[in-house]
């Protein structure tokens, strides 16, 4: 039993990944996204927008027009317009001057109201495209434009939670929590021109960053608030819609699975007149039918009569295209070219961000380091820097690093106690030798911490040179060579381990160095340079 | 009148039937007719406060009980709508929502021409709003962030309260499984 359990997922992952492209029979796929939008409140009525916090306290966020109470009335959200006007331009969408809201009707437990209210005659936005490329995105083709159909916004429904009830003789029982209806969500429909899974892969990835960038979605897969249903047909095989595909490796198996599906289906002649456009969802290892065509519902759609057009003059559009940041791919070209000379890695990081977060954006993020790195740059001599990595190894691995542990937002950090003018000063002092990287590194983070516990208010001009000979932490400037090998002969001697002394010298382990060089500066209390430590060590064990 | 005015729309290219009240005396049009220039506040005061049109003229009684909602029907209704079941004049009820079917009926039975209608103008709330600039979209956003009801606020009242059926602060939606038959 125990072996063929084990022997069932194998078959299943076997199956799922070789989803390669199989001659004269092409993918194509669209997308249809819904992305939560993080509003202060909620789209027609002003209860907080937090179905995720609040997940533990069901109902809690809910106005008499989210539990749909008979005589309430929807009052549009305005900051739901200006997130949708964000995305709509970002994506070179054609904003609806006069879009207008609709009632689509539908009798379900997490809809109290018996209607859902969308965009469906004269939607938010139509058009547009999102580039991707070979370059940045990891597609085959140089580049690849995908195409947008239209944007519209709408509200969410409930979230509901299935169970068998405990009670005898009852059915199914579902609970409803009303936290998540009518929360704001955009719906982006890309017209069907993915032919390949990199590019879904690709265009997810991309659309995430760029809702983050914006913030105006947290954009997570996994908790919801990106929801991603994925059309898919093969050569003349009839349009599969899939649902149910709550990450990026559901999509990616789900669209592998379903392609193998439809490419035996055409190959095995199974296709005839009765194969319909159909619904499918995805169980982890399969797509099964959830509802044929023949059953697709009427929605009734109508005007709302309860809402007014979102009428906006076209000032709005240049106003908010101003408040946009620069396309993300601009952004790494520019900060792997001179005179920045960023890897990839690093300008990614200044450029895409992988989680939501409130601390900073990637924008700020990259203002700072720009900002920083000239600063630092006009602060040396000749107007070059000998050490291009400096500004950057500081700002993404010690300032981030610390800005994390403490919660301290990067604007309130630049605006109160570390300028970009600040920190140049600061780097100027390391990369001088006044003080030693251990020490300046337990200097910067004393001095956030003292910021913080300080409730991160008062603006502070830090004086580093005060603060470094207030904490004697100056590196010794006239190192006794004898006493320094001396001091180094002792460590060796007390750590007392000659199998990693004889590894370091064979050259097996070369970077143990680095922990006799810690005791080093453990030792020197951190006021001597490790590169003087390492030098000595080597010497001393006869190291290259 | 406002009423007709909203509903045109739905009912375009039908013969609306009404009544518009003169100084002197009563007539009937089969299309709806300007009358004339009001010439003071107090003319528009009286003429808003007569009654001008009713329902009843163009909506028969229902003929028989058996096209009223069922006092079943009723019953869920007032359930669902929050009210109390206890103590209700169910006849009246059927009575009343019996007319109100009638009125859906005539309104779905209204003929439209072929023209399409423009959703657009098929609503209550003005149809053709002042368009908002970027500054008046910031102070809107302001203003709806500052001002809220009281039910807007987080936890300030116990939604599943009046609910027949709740389960840790959860609505329950109970889905009957019907036993199969033999």
């Amino acid at each position: 039993m125990l072996r063929l359990k084990s022997l069932i997922p194998l078959t299943i992952k076997r199956r799922i990944s070789n989803g390669n492209p199989i001659e004269g029979f092409e993918l194509t796929c669209g997308l249809e996204i819904h992305t939560q939008l993080n509003t202060t409140n909620k789209l027609f009525s002003r209860s907080v927008n937090n179905p995720f916090e609040s997940i533990s306290s069901p109902n809690v966020n809910t106005s008499y027009f989210d539990i749909a109470l008979p005589g309430t009335q929807p009052i549009l959200n305005y900051e739901a317009v200006l997130f949708a006007l964000k995305l709509a331009l970002s994506l070179n969408s054609t904003v609806n001057l006069s879009s207008q809201f609709d009632r689509k009707h539908y009798f379900y437990g997490d809809q109290p109201q018996g209607y859902q209210i969308t965009q469906h005659y004269h939607p938010f936005s139509k058009g547009g495209y999102l580039r991707l490329s070979k370059e940045f995105d990891e597609i085959k083709e140089l580049s690849k434009e995908i195409r947008i159909t239209q944007l519209q916004i709408e509200q969410d429904t409930a979230r509901s939670l299935y169970h068998q009830s405990s009670q005898q003789n009852s059915g199914e029982e579902t609970l409803i929590d009303l936290n998540r209806s009518n929360v704001p969500l955009i719906e982006l429909v890309t017209e069907p021109d993915f032919h390949d899974i990199l590019q879904v892969k690709a265009f997810i990835k991309k659309y995430q960053n760029l809702v983050r960038q914006l913030k105006i979605s947290t954009g997570d897969l996994e908790a919801g608030s990106i929801r991603i249903d994925v059309n898919v047909s093969v050569n003349e095989h009839p349009r599969v819609e899939l649902k149910n595909l709550p990450n990026t490796s559901s999509i990616i198996n789900a669209i592998k699975y379903e392609y193998e599906r439809q490419v035996n289906v055409l190959k095995n002649n199974e296709q005839d007149s009765s194969t319909v456009v159909e619904t499918r969802g995805w169980d982890g290892s399969k797509t099964t039918v959830l509802r044929s065509k023949e059953s697709t519902m009427d929605y009734r759609y109508m005007a709302d009569p309860e809402l007014p057009p979102i009428a906006l003059s076209s000032d709005v559009l240049s106003e908010v295209a101003k408040t946009l940041s620069k396309d993300a791919d601009d952004c790494i070209r520019e900060l792997m070219s001179n005179p920045y000379n960023l890897s990839k890695k690093d300008a990614r990081i200044m450029t895409i961000q992988n989680d939501f977060n409130e601390l900073y954006n990637n924008e700020e993020l990259r203002v700072y380091y720009i900002d920083t790195f000239n600063a630092y740059k006009g602060s040396t001599e000749d107007n070059e820097i000998s050490d291009p990595k400096i500004v950057v190894s500081w700002i993404l691995h010690e300032l981030l690093g610390n800005l994390k542990k403490l919660q301290i937002p990067l604007n309130q950090l630049s605006q109160n106690i570390l300028s970009p003018k600040k920190l140049a000063s600061f780097l100027n002092i390391v990369h001088g030798g006044v003080i030693s990287n251990s020490n300046a590194k337990q200097l910067l983070f004393h001095i956030l911490e003292e910021y913080k516990l300080g409730s991160c208010k008062e603006p502070k001009d830090i004086d580093f040179m005060i603060l470094i000979k207030k904490y004697d932490l100056e590196v010794t400037k006239n190192i006794d060579y004898n006493t320094l090998e001396a001091d180094c002969r002792e460590i060796i001697e007390t750590l007392n381990n000659p199998k990693m002394i004889e590894s370091i010298k064979s050259g097996k382990k070369k970077n143990s160095i680095k922990y006799l060089v810690g005791l080093g500066m453990r030792k020197y209390q951190g006021k001597i340079q490790a590169q003087e430590l390492e030098t000595m060590f080597k010497k001393i064990l006869n190291v290259k | 009148m406002p009423l007709l005015n909203q509903i045109k729309p739905f009912l375009k290219g039908s013969i609306i039937r009404c009544k518009i009240q003169l100084p002197s005396r009563y007539f009937y049009s089969s299309q709806v007719t300007v009358g004339q220039k009001f010439k003071s506040l107090e003319e528009i005061k009286q003429f808003m406060e007569s009654p001008s049109w009713s329902l009843k003229e163009f909506l028969t009684e229902p003929d028989s009980s058996d096209n009223l909602p069922s006092p079943a029907t009723v019953k869920k209704l007032l359930r669902l709508s929050g009210f109390s079941v206890e103590n209700a004049n169910i006849k009246k009820i059927q009575q009343i929502l019996g007319k109100q079917l009638l009125l859906l009926q005539s309104l779905q039975e209204a003929p439209l021409d072929d023209e399409t209608v423009d959703t657009m103008f098929a609503r209550i709330m003005p149809r053709v709003p002042k368009p908002l600039d970027y500054k008046a979209l910031l102070s809107k956003i302001k203003e709806q962030k500052d001002n809220k009801y009281e039910d807007e606020l987080s936890g300030s009242w116990n939604s599943t309260g009046n609910t027949e059926k709740s389960k840790n602060g959860y609505f329950v939606v109970t889905k009957k499984t019907t036993p199969t038959q033999t």
